[in-house]
């Protein structure tokens, strides 16, 4: 459904940059891809590079790198105020940034030549709340970016997507008439109705209540991954982040700190801030050897993944132990630590322990067993851990 | 959501072009009066300024605004506070009724009360009209900041000591500030460019004494000169209200709607605040409905020329409908612009058309009248002559209805279509201009019962031959056949109030 050639940009300029080279170029890119890749998609869906946006002296987006393969969904996740919304503005064109290039499927939309309008950039955009119109009906609404087609086609593929997001029939009824979760449904059919290039999603279901969005969530994800399209999509809940994106990119003041799948992101930080953003931890300092680290909770192994890098000396450093690593036992076993508080959450719940030198950590346990607040407990810690290099 | 260098930066010609037209247009007759009081040469226009005679004018004309200005104040905030406050009986039938006086012309008020006591006119007259036609001014923007207040914070300063009435006065009343302020500013600029009270009332303001230089004297450089005195008095009130008024800084944290507030217990006090409503309503809209309905049904046991009457009609719907096309042909784009493509530039284009907010309507038709005996020749004393004044006197109040309606629908729907692959042009009418519809249509009813009640342009402006509602009612009045003018003052009411009426039941904020 989604050409996967690349489609070139405006007609070739006469000038030093000759767009063949550059497109022999990205297309020997993409073949190296290939190659590494297997049988993959040519080019990625969309490629940004050194992209910068700013406010007059503040730069909202410093530098940014990101690339999301055909069919791939990656989600944006970071604090508010980190850019994660700019950047994705600038993808959609309704931003324009100071300089960077942005590519979509090999089409150059934003670079030193100029930027392409927003109705030009073959883009999807699904945003918080639906954002129907609310003078269409559903019908119409899915067919809005359908203007060059006939009629009869327009019909049919308004059918077919409303049936992809499971509300086939409901042409007739008014934005007003639908629930939440439908409303969004049929953004999402709206936005994949032209068969866009990529489709935007802008905290698509933070306007649901809890219960709901989770349902939606799925409902989207497998319409998502059915049409093939690759999506980005911007959230500040790292639980939807995780459980949603096959990748996903931790910004923070403007930044990609790391872009990994979730399985990484969480058991492999890069850097402190992406541990302590992306799930519960605790971080206390340590010192390093080559393996090990020493810590207040004894000596703890060094996890091997990318921020496990050899040193030859020691350094002090900054451990990040997960709730769910510490083990809680009899008074007497492992090193001993005073319960000082409990979240509880009903399957599970979190613990606030005390070391005797006053280091705080978190524990999870299971919503069965819980100490009591105030008794002596001794723990120890399962594992490997992460280490990064500046104690923050 | 930040914006960060947002595309809305680049303001599309097809925007900008007419609205700078516009601007142009608007703004032409006050450049025109200017240069006209210019070429009436320096040292007369000085000896013109600097005579007692011209000092008494401001003294007359700043003494009615100021007393009028004040009571309205007075009569518009108690009665928005009892009306939405207190538990006065009927308190939602008197909301609507309050509100009636503002559709009532001010010559046909000035007509119910001089026809009756002959005494009264003169400056109390002028202040007892202009009261009671222009105080929903003040108490429209009062009731709308009323209801806007979250209850809370009345809740919280009860729980933090203060009294009931203590709250009243230390966190209600100082938040209606902006809003009593943007009112007086209303009425004082009104009151300065009335000419149809001051007229009939045969008080020598400003706008009667130019506009007798003009056609009893036909002096055109002494009212030329007296206008622009006019428009520097009527600019210096609104920087004033902006002074005044102080930040805009009064807002509700947060989204939803905020719960209605708790109305005080009036008690046996509940008998008084009946009566202070009763006193504003009976002169305001029961006695000239009443005066009006009188002479009608007196002149028609005389018989009443029923074709006079129709053609009067016919000739104000023409006018006016002229006058309403015009005005929102400039007003849409000028009010897209203000919505969706803030910036400097366009912050001072619609600045501009506030300007001729100031305007008063013998000013501006003055400023026509020299524009098209200059100017436009063939144009003038026609119907698009009539048309363009009506344009720019209604201007600011056709860009605010355009304005508030593109606002209400969120940016977000036309980002959609343009990612959906709609250009500029189809988002404007597929989308942006179908969700302002509604505000473009009361909007556009708002103009065209301006229109119907304007007098002083009309007077100076129409084609020969042509003989509106408001110029009957007018000038019958003047010569005392107050019987024959009591039809077509009638029609004019029901014309304006009927409407009114039905606005403010639906829209309980409409202005």
């Amino acid at each position: 459904m989604i050409p996967a050639r690349p489609v070139e940009g405006p007609a070739a300029p006469p000038g030093p940059v000759s767009l063949d080279a550059q497109a022999a170029g990205s297309q020997q890119q993409a073949s190296e891809r290939t190659a590494a890749m297997g049988p993959n998609p040519a080019q990625p869906a969309l490629e940004v590079h050194s992209l910068h946006a700013g406010y007059g002296e503040t730069d909202v987006l410093d530098g940014i790198d990101l690339s999301v393969a055909d069919g791939e969904i990656v989600s944006l996740l970071g604090p508010s105020g980190c850019g994660k919304t700019t950047l994705l503005r600038c993808i959609a064109g309704f931003v324009t940034p100071s300089s960077g290039v942005i590519r979509i499927h090999g089409r150059e939309v934003f670079g030193p030549r100029g930027s392409v309008v927003p109705e030009r950039r073959q883009v999807g955009l699904v945003p918080q709340e639906g954002a129907l119109f609310p003078h269409l009906d559903v019908g119409a609404n899915v067919a809005f970016g359908l203007a060059g087609m006939s009629r009869r086609e327009s019909r049919a593929r308004v059918e077919e997507v409303l049936a992809m997001v499971g509300l086939a029939g409901w042409q007739r009824r008014r934005p007003a008439e639908l629930s939440g979760g439908q409303q969004q449904r049929v953004a999402l059919a709206r936005a994949l109705a032209p068969s866009p290039r990529l489709v935007l999603l802008d905290e698509p279901f933070s306007a649901l209540d809890a219960g709901l969005r989770q349902q939606v969530r799925e409902e989207v994800r497998l319409v998502l991954s059915r049409a093939r399209v690759a999506t980005v999509m911007v959230t500040h809940d790292q639980a939807e982040a995780l459980s949603f994106s096959e990748r996903a990119a931790v910004m923070d003041r403007g930044r990609i700190l790391q872009v990994d799948d979730p399985a990484t992101l969480y058991r492999h930080p890069a850097d402190p801030v992406v541990g302590a953003f992306v799930g519960d931890s605790t971080q206390l300092p340590g010192l390093r050897h080559a393996g090990t680290v020493d810590t207040a909770l004894g000596v703890l192994r060094v996890d091997g993944g990318p921020a496990g890098s050899e040193v030859a000396h020691e350094e002090v450093v900054a451990v990040l132990v997960r709730p769910e690593q510490v083990r809680l036992g009899a008074e007497g076993s492992g090193v001993a630590a005073e319960v000082l508080g409990i979240q509880y959450f009903g399957h599970d719940a979190l613990v606030r322990l005390g070391l005797a030198d006053g280091t705080e950590l978190l524990a999870r346990v299971q919503g069965t067993c819980l100490p009591a607040r105030g008794s002596r407990v001794g723990l120890s810690v399962e594992g490997d851990v992460a280490v990064f290099d500046h104690p923050s | 959501m930040k914006r960060v260098r947002s595309r809305q930066e680049s303001v599309p010609l097809m925007l900008l072009a007419p609205a700078v037209v516009a601007v142009l247009v608007a703004l032409l007759p006050l450049w025109y009066l200017l240069d006209q009081a210019a070429g009436e040469g320096l040292a007369n226009a000085w000896s013109d300024l600097w005579t007692s005679q011209t000092a008494q004018l401001l003294w007359r004309s700043l003494g009615l605004a100021v007393t009028v200005t004040a009571l309205c104040v007075l009569i518009g905030t108690t009665s928005a506070f009892l009306v939405v406050r207190t538990d006065v009986p009927m308190a939602r039938t008197f909301e609507v009724l309050l509100a009636l006086p503002l559709a009532v012309p001010s010559f046909v008020a000035a007509f119910s009360w001089v026809s009756w006591f002959r005494w009264l006119a003169g400056f109390w007259g002028a202040v007892l009209v202009l009261t009671l036609v222009s105080y929903p001014f003040v108490y429209l923007p009062v009731v709308a900041a009323l209801r806007r207040l979250d209850p809370a914070q009345e809740e919280v300063a009860r729980s933090l000591g203060r009294s009931r009435t203590g709250v009243v006065a230390a966190v209600t009343l100082p938040q209606l500030r902006p809003a009593v302020a943007a009112g007086a500013l209303l009425v004082a600029l009104y009151v300065l460019s009335d000419f149809g009270a001051v007229g009939t009332m045969r008080y020598e303001a400003f706008t009667w004494v130019i506009y007798g230089a003009f056609r009893a004297g036909f002096d055109p450089g002494r009212a030329a000169v007296l206008s622009s005195l006019l428009v520097a008095v009527a600019l210096l009130v609104v920087f004033a209200e902006s002074v005044v008024r102080g930040r805009p800084g009064f807002t509700r944290l947060g989204s939803g709607a905020p719960r209605s507030p708790e109305r005080l217990d009036l008690g046996p006090w509940r008998a008084a605040a009946l009566v202070v409503l009763f006193t504003v309503l009976l002169p305001a809209v029961a006695f000239p409905v009443g005066s009006v309905t009188i002479w009608f049904l007196r002149g028609f046991s005389a018989g009443i020329d029923w074709a006079e009457l129709a053609t009067a009609a016919a000739q104000s719907l023409l006018l006016a409908v002229s006058g309403m096309v015009a005005t929102m042909l400039m007003a849409v784009p000028l009010g897209i612009l203000a919505a969706r493509h803030r910036n400097r530039r366009t912050r001072f284009i619609e600045g501009s058309v506030y300007v001729t907010h100031a305007l008063p309507g013998i000013v501006v038709a003055l400023s026509l009248v020299f524009v098209g005996v200059n100017l436009l020749r063939p144009l003038y004393q026609s119907v698009p002559m009539v048309a363009l004044a009506y344009a720019v006197l209604f201007l600011p109040l056709g860009v605010g209805a355009v304005r508030a309606s593109v606002e209400q629908s969120p940016v977000v729907l036309e980002e959609v279509a343009h990612c959906l692959g709609a250009g500029r042009w189809r988002v404007l009418a597929r989308v942006t201009l179908p969700l302002a519809l509604p505000g473009l249509a009361s909007g556009a009813a708002l103009v065209l019962l301006a229109a119907m009640k304007e007098l002083p342009a009309t007077l100076l402006l129409h084609p020969t031959g042509t003989e509106t509602l408001a110029m009957n009612v007018w000038s019958d009045t003047a010569v005392g056949r107050y019987a024959s003018a009591a039809p077509f003052a009638l029609a004019l009411l029901l014309v304006a109030v009927v409407p009114t009426w039905l606005l403010a039941r639906t829209s309980r904020s409409a202005l």
